[in-house]
């Protein structure tokens, strides 16, 4: 009897613990709270014995001072729950109980870490409620600090966010509340108010995403922005491209940015209006501010820089408006405009464990990161996309996306500066703000004092660091720790020859002393918005720089110029001008004075002259003198070499006064693009002396060069005459059938086709340059290329576009002999044209 | 004495459904094998020390360093589950895999890393309304969509308080993804805007006659991952050929140094070959809008995308039904199925829009570096098939380089710098450069492009001397002018001959080429870019 119920417990046992060795543990079971013994990591008064076959646990467990919590009779193993008189450590020390094989503590098995703080108790972190359903989807408040922020008291209101984007969603329930109007339409060049509807791109829907991140609505509808109360003024910055898809334009970028700072009514209180109003008439600047805005928000973003781009963002700046940029998503460390400008808080992209996102821009520009991605927040509503008037759209009508990118990083910040102007305005006794505290640099120095650095930061991924919206807020109310005002500095390059003259394109580099800061670029603009030769550097750090001076651009003018450099010093506040005379190799008209037909510049017949438009006065108009014969046509053709110069010809009878003949420009070309030069070909009535008379009437300028060609025309080419092979070269030549061109004349000629290829043969001597010229009518029909070739086809000169489409070279042949001149278009499979043309051969005057 | 031999009896009898109802390592039935590879992202890393379990069962395994696991599975199943999971990483999940008894089928997943520790480590659940051995007929939806079936999806995610779908995706034969040129080869329909409510999907039949599988993917806010599989039969209509053998099969892998191109905003498969052919008119000078990006996937600066491109050309009167893509790497005994598509699927036109072969992009996480593997081309029509002869490729390791000098940030460069690069991971031939931008403070001007070229596996060091080829638009640069200047470079396995043409080349690793000199399609546009000013010089 004994034996077979032994056999039979055996046997059970045995069965037993194999199928169940795994479903068994000798830990906790699954308790929703387990305490843990402070400072252990053992569940607190429980204690796992082991005890011989037979013996009762329950004897046991009352030995060590407690009870049997769970038995486990298959592995002769027990939970005991112990008395609060007795601790673990010890029960444990009582190893000598007849019937226990061991004690150990009941070890908490270490589970994946939590985080400490629960989304339900996040929400009761907050100072009031957090109405907005979706607010535990918006991660990035936790790493915002935002909640922080909003318990400071500042929620952003009063404060006008300008979101230059595309067109926002103005009537989405998460952002209608807090739209701002009117604001601008840079496409449209019209106010945005609030009846207007969308401006139905189809695929705009990244402004309302941008707009959100900034200041989404505190509702019960969807999340809300890190500033959810501040104003939203749209610019819209998108127009419509061929495809009928968004596409950013210089003219949005331009138009928004100067209504940010001028407001509806376009009047500056610092440069006045365009019709001539006093800055003092001014009406619609935000209280105790310059601007119509205080913040503007950018993102976009190009890889060159642009001269009016950087004039905008200078002329915002100048008008006190802080300016927030997404870093860019290449993610390289190259150049980013506006990113990259002077005194522009650029930012970079985080993800939740603080490093930054595989797509967000590093290097040295940055100033903070914020988080960029899985970014839920609205977007433009389905309904608004297929009634842009919103008659579709209905109250659950609430579209919301994850969405990634600098573009949304950019906004949280503009955000959190919202918070930071709120903070710290100036306030009248009933609260109403009357002014700001804090300088675009001054909110730049905060957000990176008060950044965060996490464990793996590298300042070429994260600039300052992630930015902590509570903190930073909290050092903006603190007066006693205002960051010193931005300093500004403003560079006039100037002809050292004539001060007069204010040189465009000079490159500018601002290197710190110490190296702790950045370097700046900036380039000397051309008058568009503010004088010529003027470049700036606004809202940098006070400090010590070297500024290097590097001449205008020596591609884009072909001026040769020295280069200088200078250390300043700025101080906080400051406003530094500094004027950089530079020495610049500039053309000296050897034909001068030939202001008056008693004065003109003899010409001849195959001649090419070289002159500028410049004098030491306030115009200079040019007159040559040329014996004509009578029957004889002439082609007299100008080229601009290199300036501004906008002339007229004037072809005057001996009289010096009568006008035979006028032309101002030689081709219609869009009404945007730089007017072609006067050319005309005259046939004389009698034989006697004429005159041509160039006028401009742009201003005048040391580089204004250019050249006049004077040749017989001839006649017209014959065909077949050549051929080759083209891309945007020609190669291959074909001289069979070449016409003949002699220095001094001029033909007619015409590329039949896109394959057309006119090849001329010409004596040329090795004294002479010649300059060979092709002038077209018809706008890019034909796009001419040009080419020298020596007897045996090896190709001596080339070039495509000299002066917009129209090819001119210039050679001086190794010897005395026969060339052939090949004429045909760019054609390289991406283009291709045809049309007529008029080919000159003359010899340029050397003096 | 009897009564209790019956007693005893009757505990036993008793005890013998709770044995039976025991779960885990006492599973006796039939079992099979399912191994694979898991990767972070497609044709990404390999991720090692992976939790694999077969859920409800007692079968576990780890990957190891390839991401390789091989564990066993209950046959004859109604569909198994596996798990995927790792600390730090999402949760992926796939339900309806299916094998017999002794089978080793494959199934590779990826497992990303997780998103945000707050969100929950769950992967979604999903539903669609095809079962297992359904029949879906290729049919002319509305005119419009030739070849087509419907399914219904839906889903839901673990704590929508928290958490939101980001992407789903139906595909047949294997799972599809967010990338478009990596998953160019793979029929399937991609929504980026899925919520889990129920919604309709259009899938398209063309290339399947026959049993095939149906996968559903979809990925939350997480990065957790669930895959349904169903096994269906599908039905096209569209006219076929008897298939011939494809002729010319190369096989091309292509390591790039850039995993933050592949997502939303990539290329589909249309290829032009220029390799090494540096073409400076290619360089174009664009102003870029920020995209809004909404799902790059992860990368890291010097991780790398690898997948090889098999291509081949087919020279019948009419197309056969489907080309299906055989593989076998070095060491294994047999070719096995990778992939079906069909022959529109594949095509590759030039820019006459002419038909000139095709190409099957493989993106396969068990493609490794250093490993020769090979391709075959059936083609397919009904149960006829011809196969092509094999080719291969062997992929290459990651190259890296580094801009050395002039660095970013310097002053007072000299005004014909050195641009010098320095390489790792280099195989027989180099093509390198720099491209030198005048951008900083001047619209628009491309300095130089400057061109090089090593066939010294022992040369890591490349320099080039600005304006070293004349073609430079400034002899010297401007003194006190601000420049930058990035390098471009290439390796590959192929060799030089007499004439100084490339022959042999059948892999290649780009380290940086954010302007696609070499003509892939896209660029590697993850690359140090550095910014300098020159001195005053002489």
């Amino acid at each position: 009897m004994r034996f077979f119920r032994f056999t039979f417990l055996t046997l059970s046992l045995f069965i037993l613990a194999a199928c169940s060795k795994t479903a068994i543990t000798p830990h906790a079971t699954p308790a929703p709270v387990v305490k843990l013994d402070p400072g252990k990591s053992y569940v607190a008064q429980e204690l796992i014995i082991g005890y011989e076959a037979g013996q009762n646990p329950e004897k046991l467990a009352a030995q060590l001072g407690g009870s049997v919590k769970s038995n486990w009779p298959q592995i002769n193993a027990a939970l005991i729950s112990l008395s609060d008189s007795i601790s673990v450590e010890k029960a444990l020390s009582e190893q000598n109980l007849k019937g226990l094989r061991y004690s150990q503590p009941n070890y908490a098995k270490i589970l994946e870490p939590t985080p400490t703080v629960s989304a339900a108790q996040m929400r009761s972190l907050a100072s009031s409620t957090i109405s907005d359903p979706d607010f535990d989807k918006q991660w990035f408040h936790r790493q915002l600090n935002t909640e922080a922020a909003w318990d400071l008291g500042a929620t952003g209101k009063g404060i006008r966010i300008g979101i230059q984007d595309d067109f926002i969603d103005l009537q989405h329930p998460d952002l209608a509340a807090n739209m701002f109007y009117p604001g601008f339409d840079g496409a449209s060049l019209s106010l945005i108010t609030k009846t207007t509807p969308h401006n139905g791109i189809p695929d705009a829907s990244h402004g309302s995403s941008v707009a959100g991140s900034a200041a989404a609505v505190a509702n019960s509808v969807g999340g809300r922005g890190s500033a959810f109360e501040a104003s939203i003024v749209p610019l819209n910055h998108t127009a419509a491209g061929e495809d009928g898809l968004g596409v950013i334009t210089d003219g949005g970028v331009v138009f928004t940015s100067l209504f940010a700072a001028d407001g509806p009514d376009g009047i500056s209180p610092i440069f006045g209006g365009l019709n001539g109003e006093a800055p003092t008439e001014d009406t619609d600047s935000a209280p105790g501010t310059k601007a119509y805005v205080h913040i503007v928000n950018m993102s976009w973003g190009g890889r060159f820089y642009s001269q009016i781009t950087k004039d905008v963002m200078d002329y915002m700046l100048l008008h006190g408006i802080v300016l927030v940029a997404s870093a860019g998503n290449t993610p390289d460390t190259g150049f980013q405009e506006p990113t990259w400008f002077p005194g522009i808080i650029s930012v970079a992209a985080t993800q939740p464990d603080g490093g930054r996102t595989d797509f967000s821009n590093r290097g040295k520009q940055l100033t903070v990161a914020a988080p960029g991605k899985n970014i839920w927040v609205p977007t433009t509503r389905a309904c608004t996309f297929e009634t842009p008037d919103f008659s579709s759209c209905t109250a659950g009508d609430t579209d919301y996306t994850y969405i990634s990118g600098t573009s949304f990083s950019s906004p949280l910040v503009s955000g959190v500066v919202a918070l930071m102007l709120d903070a710290s305005a100036l306030r009248d006794g009933s609260g109403k703000i009357t002014g700001m505290n804090l300088g675009p640099a001054q909110v730049r120095q905060i957000l990176e004092q008060t950044a965060n650095k996490p464990a793996d930061y590298s300042f070429d991924a994260l600039g300052y660091g992630i930015v902590d919206a509570g903190k930073a807020v909290a050092m903006a109310k603190d007066a006693s720790k205002r960051p010193p005002a931005g300093a500004n500095i403003i560079v006039t390059s100037v002809l050292a020859s004539d001060e007069r003259f204010g040189l465009g394109s000079v490159g500018l580099s601002l290197i710190s002393v110490d190296g702790n800061e950045a370097s700046e670029y900036a380039q000397t603009g051309f008058g568009q918005i503010f004088g010529t030769g003027m470049g700036f550097f606004f809202q940098v750090k006070p400090g010590a720089y070297r500024l290097l001076v590097s001449g205008p651009n020596e591609v884009a003018t072909g001026a040769v110029a020295d280069a200088q450099e200078l250390l300043i010093n700025v101080a906080a506040g400051e406003t530094k001008n500094i004027k950089v005379a530079l020495n610049v190799e500039s053309f000296d008209d050897p034909n001068e004075p030939n202001d008056t037909t008693a004065t003109a510049s003899p010409i001849g017949v195959g001649q090419t002259v070289t002159a500028s438009v410049y004098s030491s006065g306030d115009s200079d108009t040019d007159i040559y003198s040329l014996d004509v014969t009578s029957g004889t046509t002439y082609w007299i053709n100008v080229d601009s070499v290199s300036g501004f110069q906008d002339l007229k010809m004037d072809i005057l009878a001996s009289d010096g006064s009568t006008v035979l003949a006028t032309n101002e420009n030689n081709r219609k070309q869009p009404d945007d693009e730089i007017l072609p030069d006067p050319a005309l070909s005259f046939t004389a009535a009698s034989t006697s002396k004429v005159f041509i008379r160039l006028s401009n009437s742009t201003s005048i300028n040391p580089f204004n060069v250019y050249q006049l060609d004077i040749s017989t025309l001839a006649g017209t080419e014959s065909e077949p005459n050549g051929s080759a092979s083209l891309s945007c070269d020609i190669t291959a030549p074909d001289f069979t059938g070449a016409n003949a061109l002699a220095p001094g004349t001029a033909l007619d000629a015409e590329l039949a086709t896109e394959t057309d290829v006119d090849i001329f043969s010409s004596s040329l001597s090795k004294d002479a340059t010649y300059v060979i010229d092709l002038e077209t009518v018809i706008n890019l029909n034909p796009d001419t290329v040009l080419a020298v070739f020596a007897g045996d086809g090896s190709l001596l000169r080339q070039n495509d576009d000299f002066d917009y489409q129209d090819s001119r070279i210039f050679f001086t042949p190794a010897v005395t002999g026969n060339y052939f001149i090949a004429a045909s278009n760019c054609n390289d499979g991406d283009q291709s044209s045809k049309g007529p043309y008029r080919i000159s051969l003359t010899t340029l005057v050397t003096q | 004495m009897q009564n209790r031999k019956y007693l005893i009896l009757l505990v036993y009898l008793l005890l013998i459904p709770f044995l039976s109802a025991c779960p885990g390592g006492g599973f006796n039935g039939p079992k099979g094998t399912i191994e694979g590879f898991v990767v972070n992202r497609k044709a990404g890393t390999a991720v090692a020390d992976v939790q694999v379990q077969v859920n409800g069962f007692n079968f576990s395994a780890k990957t190891d360093s390839k991401g390789f696991y091989s564990i066993q599975a209950p046959a004859n199943n109604k569909g198994v589950t596996l798990l995927f999971s790792k600390t730090g990483y999402a949760l992926s999940k796939v339900e309806g895999l299916s094998l017999s008894k002794d089978e080793t089928i494959t199934y590779d997943t990826l497992l990303p890393e997780r998103f945000d520790s707050f969100l929950p480590t769950e992967a979604p659940s999903l539903s669609i309304n095809v079962s297992d051995g359904a029949v879906l007929n290729g049919t002319d939806l509305d005119k419009q969509t030739p070849d087509a079936f419907k399914v219904k999806i839906s889903g839901s995610v673990s704590k929508p308080e928290l958490n939101g779908f980001v992407y789903a995706d139906v595909s047949l034969g294997k799972a599809g993804g967010n990338s478009g040129f990596l998953n160019s080869s793979v029929p399937h329909t991609g929504i980026f805007n899925f919520t889990g409510s129920e919604q309709e999907v259009i899938v398209f039949a063309t290339g399947f006659d026959g049993e095939t599988s149906l996968h559903f993917t979809a990925y939350d806010s997480n990065n957790n991952r669930t895959e349904l599989i169903r096994h269906v039969t599908v039905k096209s209509n569209v006219p076929v050929a008897a298939p011939v053998a494809p002729s010319n099969p190369s096989a091309f892998a292509i390591t790039f140094g850039d995993v933050g191109v592949f997502g939303t905003l990539s290329h589909t498969a249309n290829l032009t070959k220029t390799l090494h052919n540096v073409n400076k008119q290619k360089l174009k000078q664009l102003i870029a809008t920020r995209p809004s990006g909404s799902l790059s996937p992860q990368s890291f600066l010097n991780e790398v995308v690898t997948w090889a491109e098999i291509s081949f050309t087919y020279s019948a009167e009419g197309l056969p039904s489907a080309f299906e893509i055989y593989r076998k790497k070095e060491g294994e005994s047999d070719f096995r199925l990778i992939g079906r598509a069909s022959p529109f699927q594949l095509a590759v036109f030039n820019s006459n829009d002419e038909l000139v072969g095709f190409t099957y992009i493989d993106p396969d996480p068990s493609l490794e570096a250093g490993v020769k593997t090979s391709y075959r081309i059936d083609a397919v029509t009904g149960s006829s098939r011809k196969a092509s002869v094999e080719t291969s490729t062997t992929p290459l390791a990651p190259l890296l380089v580094t801009a050395s000098s002039p660095a970013d940030g310097s002053v007072d460069v000299s005004r014909t710098p050195t641009y010098s690069m320095t390489l790792s991971g280099r195989n027989n031939l180099v093509f390198y450069g720099a491209v030198v931008f005048d951008r900083v403070q001047a619209e628009n001007f491309s300095e130089w492009l400057g061109f090089g070229a090593s066939a010294d596996p022992a040369e890591s060091t490349l320099s080039l001397t600005h304006n070293d080829d004349g073609t430079a638009t400034l002899e010297q640069l401007q003194a006190f002018h601000a420049y930058d200047w990035q390098p471009f470079a290439l390796t590959s396995n192929g060799t030089l001959d007499e004439n100084g043409d490339i022959v042999g080349e059948t892999a290649i690793s780009i380290a940086a080429d954010a302007f696609d000199i070499f003509g892939i399609g896209f660029g590697v546009t993850d690359v140090t870019v550095n910014t300098f000013v020159t001195g005053k010089g002489n």
